[in-house]
């Protein structure tokens, strides 16, 4: 029984003469994975972009992949690393700092980089992969006019694939929430519907005897054990369905993988529905002089019997106060400079939501470079507009942990910790401007 | 080379969360800083084993160890046949109810069929299912927290091969009275393998409760289960049995694996079956006096509370269950959260003897007083 999903693999030398190879794959893998023209156009971009970099970088064997993700195509290679420099990937790179005598080799993944809708990099052994994403290009419909109701009966909770559903909830959201609260995936119904159908959104809706949208729920997997939602975003003029949304949520969760969810977006206090408050976020919004507060709920889903951690000094004594709050024991084992080495450049990912003005930074490849490459992001992002600049790193990592420093140095604060956020626990710095 | 499992390993199997059991005593003692850790999280019989139990354990002979067991537990089947009426053909032993209840779906089940059981209820039929590759529908209990005989049976479909009812229900303690049972197989009307789980038969002491191997003769498409692992305090054991009609057992045996049940298992599941002395009624008396402590407990704080029958009760409390869980580790106590049984911020709370449950109260109202 073959139960992959439908992908093209080439095996092939990181040599350019096969560019036209992979441009073709690419480009019917594109139409046939739904891209629109220009989309494919993109995506033919980046995987020869992709080969022309491999082949100057001489890595020899490669595997490229193509395969359709929820809302586009992604096209990746895999090779064996020998100290590649993929820091052209980083959202600050620019390899011409130099003038002329910067270092253009890596110009093709620049240029890669810049044509996708998101990347991430992996490190399996001795084996690295680049992963580009282009997304399929969505229509923005004009929104359904939304108002509060008053559900007639009691409504029935189900969960909500359709599309047309969908496009209702997004409407009611945009229309009865601030922008804020809304998930940006909100704005475009076709994206949303196209999350839910791939599985990687997941919602319950309530819809009264009437069959109008009384409430929905959203929620995601953030790791492979960890849950965030958003919501709930409850449509009645009485507020009574947003507790029935959490319980149905939890149910929905509760016995699968996940062993905690917290909000992304939460819209109310949800310490009645035994979550606890994990960080209330003060927002720089462009159309703002206010920061607007965004708490963070969160809850174990699973009973935690202790784990080990990777701390640093620099936030040692946050992870305590924390841990301590939250009852959980962990093991926490102090990084230590063991002078082993690092490549050279250093490559962090990024994932930006500009209607909140915000960016969450993440170490993909650990570098020599990695304090300056922080900085250089922060300049970078900071000087686009980008006013919330979180960092995260994952504790089951010990040199995520050993960036502890180089945070602090450049300005970044601990201030939330999600429970086995990541493949461990996760924790989130926040840039503090004035520093 | 590097192993690339993902082309080889179905979907259900690839989706599905493995069971994490807690850490060994010992260990989750070491880690909490614990002189003493009360395990109330496994419906556990602690008065256990009854006696003669213990004198046969006492003089276990090792002898026994190097001879392969029974492969069909012939002896405990014999036994169970004696002591309950139907044929030693109509017994199938299994290592544990989970073996049997994987067993049964291993027998009638293939991909595209269906069960049909409860939302929330005892774990496993839902997983069995699941990984292997059968849709599992679970219907809401009703509202008072009872298997809902009427929605289940219109979950009932071509496709169905099994209906598990599990009777008393694990978490609730809720239980269909026979007329329930009877009118629940008569709607089922042989059209799928009912599966009448009876882990906690020997708790219930009400009149109403059916005796479901009485009911073989007359739903031939029943199949019923109960365990060594509660009441007869056999569970590092894991011995478990069905009882069904003679030709539903053949085919579930052919799905089930001989040899599994060791020999110190059968001998003691044999033993406890024979025992005449009251451990069964001091039992019955320590889980009546538990639910009076924690109905007492849960009424001054003014918490809701489930007390039905069973060797167990739950408690609907203002924090998380999962932090709730950890405030009580910390002190000493092990409980089972109900948020992975669909229960959000309720407890499970194994009844124990009543010094230790004293103590359990104690602490707990100290939380929230």
């Amino acid at each position: 029984m073959n139960t992959a999903a439908p992908r093209i693999r080439l095996q092939l030398p990181a040599d350019a003469a096969w560019a036209g190879l992979v441009q073709a794959s690419a480009e019917q893998a594109g139409r046939v994975f739904g891209l629109d023209p220009a989309k494919s156009l993109r995506l033919v971009h980046c995987a020869e972009e992709l080969l022309l970099f491999l082949a100057s970088a001489e890595t020899g064997e490669v595997e490229a992949t193509l395969r359709p993700v929820a809302t586009g195509v992604e096209v990746g290679f895999s090779f064996a690393s020998a100290g590649v420099d993929l820091s052209a990937l980083n959202l600050a790179s620019d390899p011409g700092a130099g003038g002329e005598d910067g270092d253009w080799t890596s110009l093709p993944l620049l240029l890669a980089s810049r044509m996708t809708d998101g990347f991430r990099v992996g490190l399996d052994g001795r084996r690295m992969e680049i992963v580009l994403r282009v997304d399929k290009a969505y229509p923005a419909p004009e929104l359904l006019p939304a108002e509060r109701l008053r559900p007639q009966g009691r409504p029935v909770l189900a969960e909500a694939g359709d599309a047309g559903a969908l496009f209702e909830a997004c409407s009611a959201i945009a229309g009865l929430y601030p922008a804020h609260v809304a998930p940006e995936w909100c704005l475009s119904p076709g994206r949303t519907a196209d999350l839910v159908r791939a599985g990687e959104l997941s919602a319950i809706e309530a819809r009264d005897a009437g069959g109008r949208l009384c409430g929905i729920i959203f929620w995601r997997m953030r790791s492979e054990r960890s849950v965030t939602f958003f919501g709930p975003y409850d449509f009645t003029g009485d507020g009574s369905m947003a507790g029935e949304l959490v319980e149905a949520l939890l149910r929905a969760v509760g016995r699968t993988s996940a062993r905690n969810v917290f909000s992304s977006l939460a819209t109310q206090p949800l310490a009645d529905h035994g979550f606890e408050l994990l960080a209330e976020l003060p927002y720089l919004l462009a159309d703002s002089p206010e920061p607007v507060v965004h708490p963070v709920w969160g809850r174990m889903l699973q009973e935690d019997f202790g784990a080990a951690a990777w701390t640093h000094e620099g936030f040692a004594d946050f992870l305590r106060d924390r841990y301590d709050a939250l009852e959980l024991l962990r093991d926490l084992r102090p990084v230590r400079d063991l002078g082993e080495a690092v490549q050279a450049g250093s490559v962090l990912g990024a994932r930006l939501t500009p209607g909140l003005s915000e960016v969450f930074l993440h170490p993909e490849l650990n570098g020599a470079d990695i304090g300056d490459n922080i900085a250089r992001h922060v300049s970078t992002l900071a000087s686009a507009g980008y006013r919330n600049i979180f960092f995260e790193i994952d504790l089951a990592k010990g040199w995520h942990a050993a960036m502890g420093g180089h945070l602090i140095r450049c300005g970044f604060r601990p201030e939330l910790l999600l429970p086995l956020g990541g493949q461990s626990d996760t924790l989130i710095f926040r840039h503090a401007a004035e520093s | 080379m590097p192993l690339n499992l993902e082309h080889l390993i179905p979907e259900h199997i690839r989706l599905f969360d493995p069971y994490r059991p807690s850490p060994p005593d010992a260990e989750l003692m070491r880690l909490y800083g614990l002189k003493r850790l009360h395990r109330l999280n496994n419906n556990e019989n602690t008065l256990g084993p009854s006696p003669a139990v213990r004198e046969l354990l006492a003089g276990l002979e090792a002898g026994v160890i190097p001879v392969y067991p029974h492969g069909d537990s012939q002896d405990l089947r014999e036994t169970l046949a004696r002591t309950l009426g139907p044929d030693r053909s109509q017994f199938l032993v299994g290592n544990g109810s989970c073996e049997l209840i994987s067993s049964v779906v291993k027998a009638f089940c293939e991909p595209g069929d269906n069960i049909v059981t409860a939302d929330k209820t005892f774990a496993v039929y839902e997983w069995v299912a699941t990984f292997s590759g059968v849709e599992a529908r679970l219907i809401p209990l009703d509202r008072d927290q009872r298997f809902d005989p009427d929605a289940m049976l219109a979950a009932v479909d071509d496709r169905t091969k099994l209906a598990f009812v599990c009777n008393p229900n694990n978490p609730t303690g809720t239980y269909w009275d026979e007329a329930t049972m009877r009118r629940f197989l008569d709607g089922v009307d042989g059209r799928c393998i009912v599966v009448a789980d009876e882990a906690y038969f020997e708790y219930v002491e009400r009149p109403d409760y059916p005796d479901c191997i009485r009911l073989l003769d007359d739903y031939p498409n029943l199949v019923v289960f109960r365990t060594f692992s509660k009441m007869y305090a056999l569970a590092a054991l894991r011995v478990g049995y069905l009882c069904a009609g003679e030709a539903v057992t053949d085919v579930i045996g052919r799905a089930h694996v001989a040899y599994s049940v060791n020999t110190p298992a059968q001998m003691a599941a044999r033993a406890a079956l024979l025992d005449r002395s009251p451990f069964i009624e001091r039992t019955r008396a320590m889980v009546r006096r538990g639910r009076e402590l924690i109905r007492e407990t849960c009424e001054a704080l003014g918490f809701e509370h489930i007390i039905g029958e069973g060797n167990y009760v739950m408690i609907r409390t203002p924090i998380s269950d999962t932090l709730l869980q950890r405030k009580l580790l910390r002190r000493g106590f092990l409980v089972r959260t109900m948020t992975g049984f669909r229960f959000p911020n309720w407890i499970r709370v194994s009844l124990e003897r009543e010094p230790v449950l004293r103590e359990f109260c104690s602490v707990f109202r100290s939380l929230f007083e």
